[in-house]
Protein backbone atom coordinates (compact mmCIF):
# COMPACT_ATOMS: atom_id res chain seq x y z
CA UNK A 1 0.00 0.00 0.00
CA UNK A 2 1.21 3.12 -0.94
CA UNK A 3 2.08 6.07 1.74
CA UNK A 4 -0.60 8.49 0.30
CA UNK A 5 -3.46 6.19 0.68
CA UNK A 6 -2.24 4.87 3.79
CA UNK A 7 -2.15 8.49 5.11
CA UNK A 8 -5.99 8.98 3.26
CA UNK A 9 -7.45 6.14 5.06
CA UNK A 10 -6.33 7.40 8.35
CA UNK A 11 -7.66 10.65 7.59
CA UNK A 12 -10.88 9.22 6.19
CA UNK A 13 -11.63 7.09 9.60
CA UNK A 14 -10.28 10.27 11.86
CA UNK A 15 -12.09 13.12 10.28
CA UNK A 16 -15.26 11.68 10.97
CA UNK A 17 -14.76 10.19 14.31
CA UNK A 18 -13.65 13.68 15.45
CA UNK A 19 -16.32 15.53 13.90
CA UNK A 20 -18.67 13.55 15.40
CA UNK A 21 -17.14 13.91 18.84
CA UNK A 22 -17.04 17.95 18.02
CA UNK A 23 -20.73 18.32 17.17
CA UNK A 24 -21.89 15.19 20.03
CA UNK A 25 -20.01 16.91 23.37
CA UNK A 26 -20.05 14.18 26.18
CA UNK A 27 -22.70 15.18 28.84
CA UNK A 28 -20.61 15.97 31.06
CA UNK A 29 -17.66 17.69 29.03
CA UNK A 30 -19.16 21.60 31.00
CA UNK A 31 -18.93 20.13 34.71
CA UNK A 32 -15.71 18.68 33.78
CA UNK A 33 -14.20 21.84 32.35
CA UNK A 34 -15.67 23.80 34.87
CA UNK A 35 -13.59 21.55 37.39
CA UNK A 36 -10.73 21.65 35.77
CA UNK A 37 -10.76 25.79 35.37
CA UNK A 38 -11.74 25.90 39.11
CA UNK A 39 -14.58 27.57 37.94
CA UNK A 40 -17.89 27.41 40.30
CA UNK A 41 -21.47 26.61 37.80
CA UNK A 42 -24.05 28.71 38.84
CA UNK A 43 -27.27 29.56 36.63
CA UNK A 44 -25.54 32.82 35.50
CA UNK A 45 -22.66 31.00 34.02
CA UNK A 46 -23.49 27.94 32.78
CA UNK A 47 -25.12 29.32 29.47
CA UNK A 48 -21.90 31.35 28.63
CA UNK A 49 -19.92 28.17 29.39
CA UNK A 50 -21.86 25.74 27.33
CA UNK A 51 -22.41 27.93 24.19
CA UNK A 52 -18.58 28.72 23.92
CA UNK A 53 -17.52 25.04 24.96
CA UNK A 54 -19.71 23.91 22.12
CA UNK A 55 -18.58 26.69 19.48
CA UNK A 56 -14.84 25.78 20.04
CA UNK A 57 -14.66 22.27 20.09
CA UNK A 58 -17.29 22.80 16.71
CA UNK A 59 -14.71 25.68 15.36
CA UNK A 60 -11.55 23.78 16.22
CA UNK A 61 -11.94 20.62 14.91
CA UNK A 62 -13.48 22.00 11.12
CA UNK A 63 -9.87 24.08 11.45
CA UNK A 64 -8.43 21.38 12.12
CA UNK A 65 -9.71 19.49 9.37
CA UNK A 66 -9.41 22.33 7.05
CA UNK A 67 -5.99 22.11 7.73
CA UNK A 68 -5.49 18.53 6.93
CA UNK A 69 -7.68 18.71 3.69
CA UNK A 70 -7.29 21.95 1.81
CA UNK A 71 -3.41 21.45 0.82
CA UNK A 72 -4.46 19.00 -0.90
CA UNK A 73 -7.39 20.38 -2.58
CA UNK A 74 -5.61 23.43 -3.71
CA UNK A 75 -2.11 21.48 -4.56
CA UNK A 76 -4.63 19.25 -7.15
CA UNK A 77 -6.55 22.14 -8.19
CA UNK A 78 -2.86 24.11 -8.74
CA UNK A 79 -1.03 21.84 -10.42
CA UNK A 80 -3.17 18.41 -10.87
CA UNK A 81 -0.52 17.10 -8.22
CA UNK A 82 -2.02 14.21 -6.29
CA UNK A 83 -1.04 14.16 -2.47
CA UNK A 84 -2.33 13.74 1.09
CA UNK A 85 -0.88 15.64 3.91
CA UNK A 86 2.39 16.44 2.35
CA UNK A 87 2.97 12.49 0.68
CA UNK A 88 2.86 13.00 -2.79
CA UNK A 89 1.34 9.81 -5.33
CA UNK A 90 4.54 11.18 -7.32
CA UNK A 91 6.61 9.43 -4.04
CA UNK A 92 8.15 13.37 -3.58
CA UNK A 93 6.57 13.64 0.18
CA UNK A 94 7.02 16.34 3.00
CA UNK A 95 6.75 14.72 6.37
CA UNK A 96 5.97 17.91 8.36
CA UNK A 97 3.54 19.05 6.41
CA UNK A 98 0.76 17.98 8.65
CA UNK A 99 1.89 21.82 10.70
CA UNK A 100 -1.36 22.86 8.46
CA UNK A 101 -3.54 21.10 10.81
CA UNK A 102 -1.56 23.38 13.41
CA UNK A 103 -3.03 26.37 11.19
CA UNK A 104 -6.45 25.36 11.05
CA UNK A 105 -6.85 24.67 14.29
CA UNK A 106 -5.34 28.07 15.84
CA UNK A 107 -7.91 29.71 13.02
CA UNK A 108 -10.76 27.60 14.70
CA UNK A 109 -9.20 28.54 18.20
CA UNK A 110 -9.39 31.97 17.21
CA UNK A 111 -13.38 32.53 15.08
CA UNK A 112 -14.60 30.72 18.59
CA UNK A 113 -13.29 33.38 20.76
CA UNK A 114 -14.02 36.06 18.30
CA UNK A 115 -17.55 34.75 17.84
CA UNK A 116 -18.60 34.14 21.70
CA UNK A 117 -21.04 36.85 23.00
CA UNK A 118 -19.46 38.08 26.15
CA UNK A 119 -22.08 39.53 28.59
CA UNK A 120 -22.82 43.37 28.02
CA UNK A 121 -22.61 46.04 30.60
CA UNK A 122 -25.59 47.12 32.14
CA UNK A 123 -26.12 50.91 33.21
CA UNK A 124 -23.82 51.35 35.54
CA UNK A 125 -20.59 50.30 34.28
CA UNK A 126 -18.44 48.24 36.98
CA UNK A 127 -14.49 47.28 36.01
CA UNK A 128 -11.93 44.87 38.24
CA UNK A 129 -9.17 47.21 39.30
CA UNK A 130 -6.86 43.91 38.97
CA UNK A 131 -4.58 44.18 35.55
CA UNK A 132 -4.85 41.78 33.47
CA UNK A 133 -1.31 40.33 31.87
CA UNK A 134 -0.54 37.36 29.58
CA UNK A 135 1.36 35.88 32.30
CA UNK A 136 -1.76 35.76 34.00
CA UNK A 137 -3.76 33.29 31.76
CA UNK A 138 -0.17 32.06 30.48
CA UNK A 139 3.01 30.64 31.87
CA UNK A 140 5.97 33.16 30.74
CA UNK A 141 8.03 30.17 29.71
CA UNK A 142 5.43 29.26 27.58
CA UNK A 143 5.84 33.24 25.54
CA UNK A 144 9.75 32.64 25.86
CA UNK A 145 9.32 29.48 24.28
CA UNK A 146 7.35 31.46 21.40
CA UNK A 147 9.58 33.83 20.58
CA UNK A 148 12.94 31.38 21.22
CA UNK A 149 11.22 29.10 18.81
CA UNK A 150 10.47 31.72 16.30
CA UNK A 151 13.91 33.80 16.40
CA UNK A 152 15.66 30.19 16.25
CA UNK A 153 13.43 29.17 13.39
CA UNK A 154 14.60 32.64 11.47
CA UNK A 155 17.91 31.95 12.19
CA UNK A 156 18.10 28.57 10.95
CA UNK A 157 16.44 29.50 7.88
CA UNK A 158 19.14 32.25 6.79
CA UNK A 159 21.63 29.52 7.79
CA UNK A 160 19.99 27.47 5.18
CA UNK A 161 20.77 30.32 2.77
CA UNK A 162 24.78 30.29 3.19
CA UNK A 163 25.84 27.10 3.99
CA UNK A 164 26.36 25.04 0.63
CA UNK A 165 24.79 22.12 -0.79
CA UNK A 166 25.44 19.40 -3.22
CA UNK A 167 22.38 19.96 -5.28
CA UNK A 168 21.91 24.13 -5.39
CA UNK A 169 18.59 23.51 -7.25
CA UNK A 170 16.86 22.02 -4.00
CA UNK A 171 17.76 25.81 -1.95
CA UNK A 172 15.56 28.71 -2.35
CA UNK A 173 18.08 30.93 -2.48
CA UNK A 174 18.99 33.48 0.69
CA UNK A 175 16.44 36.02 -0.66
CA UNK A 176 13.65 33.30 -0.42
CA UNK A 177 14.66 32.07 3.05
CA UNK A 178 15.12 35.91 4.42
CA UNK A 179 11.98 36.30 3.87
CA UNK A 180 10.32 33.20 5.05
CA UNK A 181 12.95 34.04 8.00
CA UNK A 182 10.91 37.84 8.47
CA UNK A 183 7.39 35.77 7.60
CA UNK A 184 8.57 33.41 10.85
CA UNK A 185 9.53 35.94 12.91
CA UNK A 186 6.14 38.46 12.15
CA UNK A 187 4.45 35.19 12.79
CA UNK A 188 5.83 34.44 16.56
CA UNK A 189 4.90 38.22 17.08
CA UNK A 190 1.47 37.89 15.70
CA UNK A 191 1.29 34.85 17.86
CA UNK A 192 1.67 36.90 21.21
CA UNK A 193 0.08 40.00 19.64
CA UNK A 194 -3.27 37.69 19.44
CA UNK A 195 -2.71 36.55 22.70
CA UNK A 196 -2.40 39.97 24.05
CA UNK A 197 -5.52 40.98 22.41
CA UNK A 198 -7.29 38.01 23.68
CA UNK A 199 -6.58 39.52 27.43
CA UNK A 200 -7.04 43.68 26.57
CA UNK A 201 -11.06 42.21 25.46
CA UNK A 202 -13.52 43.77 27.26
CA UNK A 203 -14.30 42.46 30.84
CA UNK A 204 -17.19 44.55 32.21
CA UNK A 205 -17.89 42.84 35.99
CA UNK A 206 -21.13 42.00 35.43
CA UNK A 207 -21.13 39.63 38.06
CA UNK A 208 -18.43 37.49 39.91
CA UNK A 209 -19.71 34.16 38.72
CA UNK A 210 -19.74 35.59 34.91
CA UNK A 211 -15.97 37.30 35.41
CA UNK A 212 -14.78 33.78 37.08
CA UNK A 213 -16.10 32.20 33.77
CA UNK A 214 -14.62 34.94 31.28
CA UNK A 215 -11.54 34.43 33.15
CA UNK A 216 -11.19 30.50 32.19
CA UNK A 217 -13.00 30.43 28.96
CA UNK A 218 -9.95 33.11 28.04
CA UNK A 219 -7.13 30.96 29.74
CA UNK A 220 -8.58 28.50 27.73
CA UNK A 221 -8.23 30.10 24.18
CA UNK A 222 -5.32 31.69 24.70
CA UNK A 223 -3.99 28.08 25.77
CA UNK A 224 -5.73 26.26 22.68
CA UNK A 225 -3.61 29.75 20.32
CA UNK A 226 -0.47 29.26 22.04
CA UNK A 227 -0.75 25.40 21.47
CA UNK A 228 -1.27 25.63 18.25
CA UNK A 229 1.22 28.25 17.31
CA UNK A 230 4.20 26.74 19.58
CA UNK A 231 3.64 23.89 17.74
CA UNK A 232 3.56 24.92 14.40
CA UNK A 233 6.69 27.16 15.28
CA UNK A 234 9.25 23.83 17.02
CA UNK A 235 7.52 22.14 13.84
CA UNK A 236 9.35 24.54 11.81
CA UNK A 237 12.40 24.19 13.59
CA UNK A 238 12.90 20.61 13.13
CA UNK A 239 12.47 21.23 9.19
CA UNK A 240 14.97 23.93 9.57
CA UNK A 241 17.36 21.67 11.06
CA UNK A 242 16.67 18.57 8.84
CA UNK A 243 17.30 21.40 6.21
CA UNK A 244 20.58 21.97 7.49
CA UNK A 245 21.27 18.20 8.40
CA UNK A 246 21.25 17.66 4.40
CA UNK A 247 23.73 20.48 3.83
CA UNK A 248 27.30 19.35 2.04
CA UNK A 249 28.76 20.35 5.99
CA UNK A 250 29.51 17.04 7.28
CA UNK A 251 29.10 18.62 10.61
CA UNK A 252 26.00 19.14 10.44
CA UNK A 253 24.74 16.03 9.13
CA UNK A 254 24.90 14.58 12.63
CA UNK A 255 24.76 17.37 14.78
CA UNK A 256 21.55 18.32 13.35
CA UNK A 257 19.37 15.06 13.76
CA UNK A 258 18.81 15.53 17.41
CA UNK A 259 17.84 19.11 17.27
CA UNK A 260 14.89 18.14 14.65
CA UNK A 261 14.17 15.00 16.25
CA UNK A 262 13.68 16.97 19.77
CA UNK A 263 11.99 19.86 18.11
CA UNK A 264 9.22 17.90 16.37
CA UNK A 265 8.91 16.08 20.03
CA UNK A 266 8.45 19.11 21.43
CA UNK A 267 6.12 20.60 18.85
CA UNK A 268 3.38 17.00 20.03
CA UNK A 269 3.92 17.88 23.39
CA UNK A 270 3.22 21.73 23.15
CA UNK A 271 0.60 20.59 20.86
CA UNK A 272 -1.03 18.12 23.68
CA UNK A 273 0.40 20.15 27.05
CA UNK A 274 0.26 23.90 26.25
CA UNK A 275 -2.90 23.80 23.70
CA UNK A 276 -5.42 20.78 25.69
CA UNK A 277 -6.19 20.40 29.24
CA UNK A 278 -6.72 22.27 32.23
CA UNK A 279 -5.76 25.52 32.95
CA UNK A 280 -6.52 28.37 35.67
CA UNK A 281 -6.17 31.92 35.83
CA UNK A 282 -3.50 32.95 38.08
CA UNK A 283 -4.99 36.95 38.98
CA UNK A 284 -6.62 37.63 41.85
CA UNK A 285 -10.39 37.22 41.54
CA UNK A 286 -12.50 40.71 41.61
CA UNK A 287 -13.97 40.86 44.28
CA UNK A 288 -17.36 42.27 45.16
CA UNK A 289 -15.80 45.30 47.63
CA UNK A 290 -17.21 48.58 46.49
CA UNK A 291 -14.79 51.76 46.79
CA UNK A 292 -14.92 52.64 50.48
CA UNK A 293 -16.91 55.82 52.05
CA UNK B 1 -11.70 45.42 43.92
CA UNK B 2 -14.48 47.32 41.89
CA UNK B 3 -14.65 50.28 39.85
CA UNK B 4 -18.48 51.50 38.85
CA UNK B 5 -18.95 54.47 36.57
CA UNK B 6 -22.92 55.94 36.14
CA UNK B 7 -22.96 57.80 33.67
CA UNK B 8 -26.40 59.04 34.50
CA UNK B 9 -24.56 60.79 37.46
CA UNK B 10 -23.74 64.54 37.75
CA UNK B 11 -19.91 64.32 38.31
CA UNK B 12 -18.04 63.15 35.05
CA UNK B 13 -16.59 59.65 34.60
CA UNK B 14 -13.16 60.96 35.37
CA UNK B 15 -14.19 62.14 38.35
CA UNK B 16 -16.03 59.39 39.43
CA UNK B 17 -12.59 57.29 38.57
CA UNK B 18 -10.89 59.60 40.78
CA UNK B 19 -12.86 59.37 43.58
CA UNK B 20 -13.12 55.94 43.85
CA UNK B 21 -9.34 55.12 43.34
CA UNK B 22 -8.60 57.63 45.71
CA UNK B 23 -11.22 56.35 48.20
CA UNK B 24 -9.39 52.85 48.04
CA UNK B 25 -6.10 53.98 48.42
CA UNK B 26 -7.64 55.67 52.01
CA UNK B 27 -9.39 52.88 52.52
CA UNK B 28 -6.19 50.36 52.20
CA UNK B 29 -7.33 48.19 49.99
CA UNK B 30 -5.22 49.64 47.68
CA UNK B 31 -1.27 49.69 48.81
CA UNK B 32 1.89 51.47 47.70
CA UNK B 33 3.29 49.92 44.70
CA UNK B 34 0.24 48.27 43.46
CA UNK B 35 -0.68 48.17 39.90
CA UNK B 36 -3.46 49.85 38.27
CA UNK B 37 -4.79 48.37 35.13
CA UNK B 38 -3.61 49.96 32.09
CA UNK B 39 -5.80 52.54 30.46
CA UNK B 40 -6.86 50.41 27.52
CA UNK B 41 -7.86 48.13 29.81
CA UNK B 42 -9.93 50.44 32.18
CA UNK B 43 -11.41 51.87 29.48
CA UNK B 44 -12.04 48.89 27.29
CA UNK B 45 -13.93 47.49 30.89
CA UNK B 46 -15.78 50.25 31.53
CA UNK B 47 -16.91 50.99 27.77
CA UNK B 48 -15.86 54.45 28.23
CA UNK B 49 -12.89 56.78 26.01
CA UNK B 50 -9.24 56.26 26.80
CA UNK B 51 -8.77 59.73 27.47
CA UNK B 52 -11.43 59.94 30.40
CA UNK B 53 -9.25 57.31 32.10
CA UNK B 54 -6.18 59.37 31.26
CA UNK B 55 -7.78 62.16 32.72
CA UNK B 56 -8.73 60.43 35.95
CA UNK B 57 -4.97 58.85 35.85
CA UNK B 58 -3.67 62.59 35.31
CA UNK B 59 -5.69 63.94 37.97
CA UNK B 60 -4.91 61.31 40.66
CA UNK B 61 -1.09 61.61 39.59
CA UNK B 62 -0.98 65.47 40.57
CA UNK B 63 -2.93 64.33 43.63
CA UNK B 64 0.18 62.64 44.31
CA UNK B 65 -1.93 58.91 44.77
CA UNK B 66 -0.53 57.48 41.58
CA UNK B 67 2.84 58.24 39.58
CA UNK B 68 3.52 56.64 35.66
CA UNK B 69 6.45 54.62 35.00
CA UNK B 70 6.02 54.17 31.24
CA UNK B 71 5.61 50.67 30.30
CA UNK B 72 5.82 49.75 33.72
CA UNK B 73 2.10 51.42 33.82
CA UNK B 74 0.63 53.03 36.65
CA UNK B 75 1.42 52.07 40.53
CA UNK B 76 -0.08 53.33 44.02
CA UNK B 77 2.58 55.83 45.05
CA UNK B 78 0.34 56.28 48.55
CA UNK B 79 -2.73 58.47 50.34
CA UNK B 80 -3.48 61.83 48.48
CA UNK B 81 -0.43 64.78 49.29
CA UNK B 82 -2.74 67.55 48.73
CA UNK B 83 -5.63 67.09 50.70
CA UNK B 84 -4.95 67.54 54.40
CA UNK B 85 -6.67 65.34 56.80
CA UNK B 86 -10.22 66.22 57.64
CA UNK B 87 -11.21 67.92 60.66
CA UNK B 88 -12.00 64.75 63.43
CA UNK B 89 -15.80 66.75 64.13
CA UNK B 90 -16.31 66.10 60.22
CA UNK B 91 -15.21 63.03 60.20
CA UNK B 92 -17.48 61.92 62.47
CA UNK B 93 -20.33 63.45 60.75
CA UNK B 94 -19.47 61.84 57.66
CA UNK B 95 -19.42 58.25 59.16
CA UNK B 96 -22.92 59.08 60.76
CA UNK B 97 -24.04 60.35 57.51
CA UNK B 98 -22.12 57.06 55.52
CA UNK B 99 -23.68 54.81 57.87
CA UNK B 100 -27.72 56.43 57.67
CA UNK B 101 -26.68 56.35 53.62
CA UNK B 102 -25.75 52.66 53.36
CA UNK B 103 -28.66 51.54 55.72
CA UNK B 104 -30.85 52.98 53.18
CA UNK B 105 -29.44 51.56 50.29
CA UNK B 106 -27.61 54.26 49.00
CA UNK B 107 -25.02 53.99 46.63
CA UNK B 108 -21.67 55.95 47.35
CA UNK B 109 -22.46 58.55 44.27
CA UNK B 110 -25.93 59.16 45.06
CA UNK B 111 -24.56 59.99 49.28
CA UNK B 112 -21.83 61.65 47.30
CA UNK B 113 -24.38 63.95 45.62
CA UNK B 114 -26.82 64.77 47.93
CA UNK B 115 -24.01 66.11 49.82
CA UNK B 116 -22.99 68.38 47.00
CA UNK B 117 -26.92 69.46 46.55
CA UNK B 118 -26.77 70.50 50.33
CA UNK B 119 -23.49 72.28 50.33
CA UNK B 120 -24.97 74.33 46.92
CA UNK B 121 -28.03 75.20 48.66
CA UNK B 122 -26.38 75.91 51.97
CA UNK B 123 -24.35 78.56 49.77
CA UNK B 124 -27.18 80.19 48.00
CA UNK B 125 -29.57 80.54 51.18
Amino acid sequence: MSIPLLVAGILAVAIPLQLRRAHRPEQDLVERWARGHGVELTPENRALVTDYLRNASVLRTWGGVAGAVLPSVIAFAWSGRVQVLGFGTDGESAPLAFGTIFIGYLVGALCAEVALARPVAGTRRKASLSRRELTNYLPHRVVVAQRSSAVAGAIGMIAIGLVPYADSASNPGLPWLALAAAATLAFGAGLEAIERWVVRRPQPVTSLPLVAADDAIRVNSIHAVAGAGLALLLLLCSGVALGLQASDVAALHSTMVGPAAACLVLSLFAWRHVGQGSRRVRHPAATSDVAPA
Amino acid sequence: MILEIDPQSPVSPYEQLRQQVTAHVLGGGLERGDRLPSIRQLANDLGIAGGTVARAYRELESDGVVTTHGRHGTIVAGPPVRQPPPPAHLITAARSYADHASRTGASLDDALTAVRVAFASERTA
